[in-house]
């Protein structure tokens, strides 16, 4: 049988399946091992349906965190729901999800009343890492991890939520980088000395929105002296941007919540308004950069929209279906416009209990941290 | 009839033979799905019989059926689709065979659809029904052996298949 051959069987396996095949043979643990074959899979991967959902929730009898997966579906009846071990040893008492990118999760565990450790975590592979401190440890950060391929690295950046410090000018709390392979992190200097801090309304992210090599969040901008705009950063140069907003997404009034994400590959726009009516805005930027390509996916108009804010989109089916979490106790919700949302179905509780959930991909991916 | 008559005068013919020496006719649009075939009639190679000394009988009849069928001229989305999922239901040895002759051939699309098949037919199975269905011997030793299965142990719990097929 040539190698070819078997790598394109491999490439097609769940990782569970990789991983217990490592013992077939020296040659198919070799090629199993391989940085090339693990992009290959993931990159298979990342076309496979259904895709995979991660959810954490604490559980209320114990005060510890668990997490699940769960295959999603566009009917929308998630039936394997299967438990997961925690990353390392931690039992950890508040723990919070902060992003993920090809099957890797960056993780927040509280594990003394005064410090938290960062952790990457591939919850397939079950590989965990402690990540460096970080020089400011602030509450209100917002993170995003991302893969760069001219440094073949992975970085996580963190953005700080302007509330922190807008009322003291001397604070000024800057964005800061972490590129696995040096191992420390870095605070991203600005020579036009401009704040490209996160901006705290944006309830509606829960991380960065990584796409086309650079993460976005909302922030101010002075152009035009509209209040916001979606700043980039590539990861890359390091360099900040602005993506274009047409004049009419740009308006703040009666405005309640908004956030970035990436939804079917584009980055995407989210808001509430509340104004006598109570609408919710989904945007998507078809051709990246362009200012043009900004559609409205849908409006949802629906009385019930201000109770389940935060409304934060999650994924998008093949068939136009987006998923979102929805509220501070966080229901799955799906919809298609502009009739309103249906709830999610599966046996996981939620309402109740604190839950969080991010969709990814299965990958054999383990980045080396230098520490 | 005269529109049928007239691409008729246009078909050219080649001639594959089998590693067991039998010979097969087919039209040349069908099997210049075959991107190995299709250079060896860009280079002039294909006024007599082509050899494909790496495709036995058997396996070939099943890949001149897959090339009948994805021929650009015949068959609708629906029946393709039936006759991919009948293809692959053929036992896992055929399918193995079927997917080293698209190898050779260069035959992307059925390359792909076998390759998804077995890796369908193989993903809960254990190591050991893996290494008969590869004909893999095993080089490792069962300390070795041991070690490896010692680093992920949840990827062999469950109820794990043993069979051949």
């Amino acid at each position: 049988m040539g190698s070819r051959i078997e790598e394109e069987i491999l490439r097609r396996l769940p990782v569970k399946s990789l991983l217990r095949f490592k013992c077939v043979s020296e040659s198919w643990k070799t090629l199993i091992s391989e940085p090339h074959f693990k992009k290959k899979h993931l990159n298979h991967a990342k076309n496979q349906n259904p895709p995979k959902m991660l959810i954490g929730q604490t559980c209320p009898k114990d005060d510890t965190f668990y997490f699940y997966s769960s295959s999603l579906s566009s009917h929308r009846i998630v039936e394997d729901v299967r438990n997961l071990d925690c990353p390392s040893n931690f039992v950890p008492g508040f723990c919070k999800i902060y992003c993920c990118c090809d099957g890797l999760f960056l993780i927040g565990i509280d594990n003394t009343p005064n410090s938290s450790i960062l952790l990457l975590w591939n919850p397939l592979t079950r590989e965990s890492i402690v990540l460096p401190d970080q020089n400011e440890n602030s509450n209100y950060s917002i993170y995003g991890l991302g893969y760069d391929p001219t440094s073949d690295d992975y970085k996580v950046l963190k953005v700080e939520d302007d509330e922190d410090y807008e009322d003291d000018d001397d604070c000024e709390i800057s964005n800061e980088i972490l590129s696995l392979k040096s191992g420390s992190w870095r605070k991203i200097s600005d020579s036009n000395d401009k704040d490209y801090n996160c901006l705290s309304s944006a309830d509606s992210m829960d991380c960065l929105a990584f796409v086309h090599g650079a993460f976005h969040w909302h922030g101010f901008t002075e152009r035009n002296g509209f209040l916001f705009s979606v700043i980039s950063f590539n990861i890359s140069n390091e360099q900040y941007g602005e993506i274009p907003l047409p004049e009419r997404m740009c308006l703040p009034s009666n405005m309640i919540d908004h956030g970035v994400a990436v939804l079917g590959g584009m980055l995407s726009i989210n808001c509430v308004y509340c104004n006598g009516t109570n609408f919710f805005d989904l945007w998507v930027m078809k051709d990246y950069g362009v200012e043009e390509s900004w559609i409205k996916l849908f409006t949802i108009t629906n009385a019930r929209i201000p109770s389940i804010i935060p409304i934060v989109p999650k994924y998008m089916f093949a068939d136009g279906e987006v998923l979102f979490s929805c509220g501070r106790r966080t229901e799955f919700m799906t919809s298609k416009g502009p009739y309103g949302f249906s709830n999610l179905i599966w046996s996981l509780a939620s309402g109740d209990i604190d839950t969080c959930g991010y969709v990814y991909t299965e990958s054999l991916i383990f980045p080396e941290v230098n520490l | 009839m005269a529109e049928a008559s007239s691409s008729i005068t246009e078909k050219f013919f080649l001639t594959l033979k089998s590693s067991d020496g039998d010979e097969f006719v087919l039209e040349e649009s069908i099997a210049i799905q075959s991107i190995t075939i299709k250079n060896m009639v860009e280079d002039g190679c294909s006024s007599s019989v082509i050899p494909l000394s790496k495709v036995d009988t058997e396996t070939l009849i099943k890949v001149i059926e897959y090339m009948k069928m994805h021929s650009s001229t015949s068959s609708n989305e629906e029946e393709i689709e039936n006759f991919d999922k009948k293809f692959v239901s053929n036992s896992i040895n055929t399918i193995l065979n079927i997917l080293e002759a698209a190898n050779f051939l260069d035959i992307n699309n059925l390359l792909e659809l076998c390759a998804e098949a077995v890796a369908n037919r193989i993903k809960n199975k254990t190591p050991e029904a893996v290494r008969k269905i590869f004909n893999i011997t095993s080089d490792f030793t069962p300390e070795e052996e041991a070690e490896i299965r010692n680093e992920t142990p949840w990827a062999f719990e469950g109820n794990l298949d043993h069979s051949l097929d």
